[in-house]
């Protein structure tokens, strides 16, 4: 009998001692069971692509004619040749169009007319489908409880409608035993919430606000609970350009693998850019090469809308039906925060749920942005200061005769032919994508320079310390440099550069000082 | 046989516990995490002739060692990359301000009480604080260590390293930001804080 007490007292203690454990856990299983995409929870195993883990799309994985770490030479794009021997007619390999910041269409659709005031834009060519980005969403429509803006336009206007801005989204999660975990809902901290009902007053208040944990009063949402737990790995990241991702999204997987394994030839495996698989929400998860989004979190400009729709806007779509939370507590549908429901079936297809997105717009964001034509150089400034940019832009390319910025910021890519299935089979690349030379100045790999944000999101752990190269295309429209915006000029922004970036940073550190006014002279002209 | 079975659930019972402490006494920062995957061995104490040549290599004669203070460097992992750094105090060489102000500078000059905006310039005879960041297991002395960061308005009394573990378990670690390495705690007009890696910049938080 006594040793029957004590062994119920021991396992009391037992139960005592796991209580705190039990809670983190709990709280990481319930924000996996929360979390309203997949994007946007850090996986916990890592998607690194494989030898044969998804479709090359028309490219060998050895390829070395798709691209170019060259600013002088155009990529042949012989391998393109060699597939493309269906019946549709291939057009010859092109500049893509990148005329001006003049809001015109590429070709992939017709520029049409802006729609008449008053008048509700019909998707199908450049104006409307721009209007419709442009969209301000409201309460009614389905805009948050949690959101970060009210339309595309205002993380993507700057100089035009989707481009940049100086907007930052706020991530924020805590680091155990080497392993992420996001704050409750999920890493991003949305930091804007609609208006909330008071419980005993006809007055409202703002009850959704998520901010990074801890959160004392999160009871004062049903079902939430005193969150103590502070989320110490933090990040701001800024606004990305769309301009020209439809091109990017026609380079082929074949393509941008075969760069990370060039890079590692050509830098003797100091710089080795990671490619992730990732799922392309609209082909039922099908695996394709993540190249948007800091993370790389998404492959296809369908999913990366669907997501953006969701998290930035807080408008469920026929890709993601679950409402965002707010820190881990359900404020969706059914709940007094949320007056739009997230099971109404899409208007042109009752078969098919589209929740707040009935006129599936997530599909226009996503042509909208195939139709941009890419960021465009500044033509004045390369002739008003040819001789310097000619200069800078040999540095990039190569310094003290050695590999350069240009090994990460490729200057030359070629897309993928005309017809080829990409995307998980669900979009055929349209000739006016096709066979494109761009100049993104980006390989859409990750990377670690040192700068990690130490998020995880969909690449598993292995993307920890990583960012993406962002393209450098129409960077002079950027003045806060860096993922985090922390950088206000391009010498502080070099000098950043760490980890595989070492060595370049070091050949720049090296240079004169007129030999770097003209590397970012250069950069100005981007 | 009922006392071996009471034995073997005590020690099961106090393995439990003690592993669920340990796996969650500490939330880790990011520079923590990286940390513990490979321990940093403890480096020797820096010399004066390293530290002159750590200066050199990055300044090239633009500034020179604050030899008055009583401790003109310390050492520590900074910005969290598991690579030993050094904060150095220097003083301008009067007849290099205009390199040292330079818009293509190989360091970044900033002024931690006020990261977000532009730094005012060098002035003759300024007290700067030098941070070069460790490359790898040579850390500071290495010859590629030349990641440097040059404050302004944070030369005061009182320096010393805090490691991050140490403020980790510090009763001070509720009010503190987010912390990814090691932090620099001094005094500065009766102000006690920390200058501390934000990830981009060394910023400034007063602890009292």
């Amino acid at each position: 009998m006594r040793y029957l007490r004590l062994i119920v007292l021991l396992l009391a203690v037992a139960t005592l001692c796991m209580l705190p454990a039990a809670n983190r856990t709990f709280q990481s299983t319930a924000q996996t069971q929360m979390a309203a995409d997949e994007a946007n929870v850090a996986k916990t195993t890592d998607a690194t692509w494989t030898s044969g883990s998804v479709d090359l799309e028309g490219v060998p994985e050895d390829d070395t004619t798709t691209y170019t770490f060259s600013t002088k030479e155009d990529p042949t794009g012989d391998a393109l040749a060699k597939v493309a021997a269906d019946s549709c007619v291939q057009p010859s390999i092109m500049e893509a169009l990148a005329f001006g910041f003049d809001g015109e269409t590429n070709g992939f659709i017709p520029q049409g007319k802006p729609p008449e005031e008053c008048v509700e834009p019909i998707p199908g060519d450049f104006e409307n489908d721009k209007a419709i980005f442009e969209e301000i969403d409201q309460i009614e429509d389905g805009l948050g409880p949690v959101y970060n803006a009210q339309s595309c336009k205002e993380c993507h206007q700057n100089p035009v409608t989707g481009a940049i801005s100086q907007i930052t989204e706020l991530r924020a999660g805590h680091t155990q035993n080497s392993t992420f975990f996001d704050a409750p809902g999920g890493s991003l901290i949305n930091q804007r919430g609609i208006p909330t009902p008071n419980y005993h007053d006809p007055h409202k208040s703002a009850k959704v606000q998520e901010r990074v944990p801890p959160l004392f009063t999160a009871a004062i949402i049903a079902g939430g609970h005193a969150l103590t737990d502070e989320e110490p790995t933090r990040t701001l990241r800024t606004s990305l350009n769309t301009l020209g991702d439809g091109f990017v999204e026609a380079i082929a997987d074949g393509t941008l693998i075969s760069i990370a394994a060039q890079q590692k030839g050509q830098t003797n495996q100091e710089v080795h850019g990671l490619v992730i698989n990732v799922p392309v929400l609209e082909a039922g998860g099908r695996l394709r090469v993540g190249r948007f989004g800091w993370k790389n979190q998404h492959a296809s400009l369908v999913s990366f809308s669907g997501d953006a729709y969701l998290n930035e806007i807080g408008i469920t779509n026929f890709l993601i039906h679950d409402e965002n939370t707010s820190l881990g507590r359900f404020v969706g549908f059914g709940t007094p925060f949320d007056i739009v429901p997230d099971n109404t079936p899409c208007d042109a297809d009752p078969t098919l749920v589209c929740g707040e997105d009935t006129a599936q717009d997530v599909n226009t964001f996503a042509e909208f942005m195939r139709a941009t034509q890419a960021p465009p150089r500044d033509p004045d400034i390369i002739a008003q200061f040819t001789a310097d940019v000619a200069a800078g832009q040999a540095l990039f390319e190569s310094m003290n005769g050695q590999y350069s910025c240009s090994v990460c910021h490729v200057p030359t890519i070629v897309t993928g032919n005309r017809c080829q299935p990409i995307n998980g089979g669900t979009f055929r690349i349209p000739e006016a994508l096709a066979r494109k030379r761009i100049h993104p100045y980006g390989d859409f790999l990750l990377h670690d320079v040192g700068t990690g944000d130490f998020i995880v999101q969909n690449g598993g752990p292995v993307t920890r310390t990583t960012v993406r190269t962002p393209p450098l295309w129409g960077v002079r429209t950027r003045p806060q440099l860096m993922h985090d915006g922390e950088s206000l000029t391009f010498n502080e922004a070099i000098l950043r550069h760490s980890g595989e970036a070492l060595q370049v940073r070091l050949r720049y550190q090296a240079l004169t000082a007129a030999q770097k006014r003209q590397l970012i002279t250069f950069l100005e002209s981007l | 046989m009922n006392k071996r079975l009471l034995i073997l659930l005590c020690l099961t019972v106090l393995t439990g516990c003690h592993r669920t402490v340990d796996n969650n006494k500490v939330n880790e920062t990011p520079a923590q995490a990286k940390a513990t995957e490979t321990p940093r061995q403890p480096d020797p104490p820096p010399t004066h002739d390293e530290v002159r040549a750590a200066v050199q290599r990055n300044y090239a004669g633009d500034v020179t060692i604050d030899d008055t203070r009583p401790i003109p460097f310390m050492t520590g992992d900074f910005n969290g990359d598991n690579s030993e750094d050094i904060a150095i105090f220097v003083k301008p060489r009067s007849d290099k301000l205009s390199d040292l102000n330079s818009e293509f500078a190989n360091w970044i000059l900033e002024d931690p009480k006020q990261v977000r905006q532009l730094s005012g310039k060098v002035k003759p005879g300024e007290v700067l604080l030098v941070v070069i960041h460790g490359h790898e297991r040579e850390g500071w002395r290495s010859d590629l260590a030349r990641q440097t960061y040059l404050l302004k308005n944070v030369v005061g009394t009182e320096f010393r390293t805090q490691s991050i573990n140490q403020l980790s378990a510090s009763a001070e670690n509720r009010s503190l930001p987010q912390l990814r390495g090691d932090v620099i705690r001094e005094k500065v007009n009766d102000s006690v804080g920390i200058i501390y890696w934000t990830g981009a910049k060394y910023a400034w938080h007063p602890v009292s």
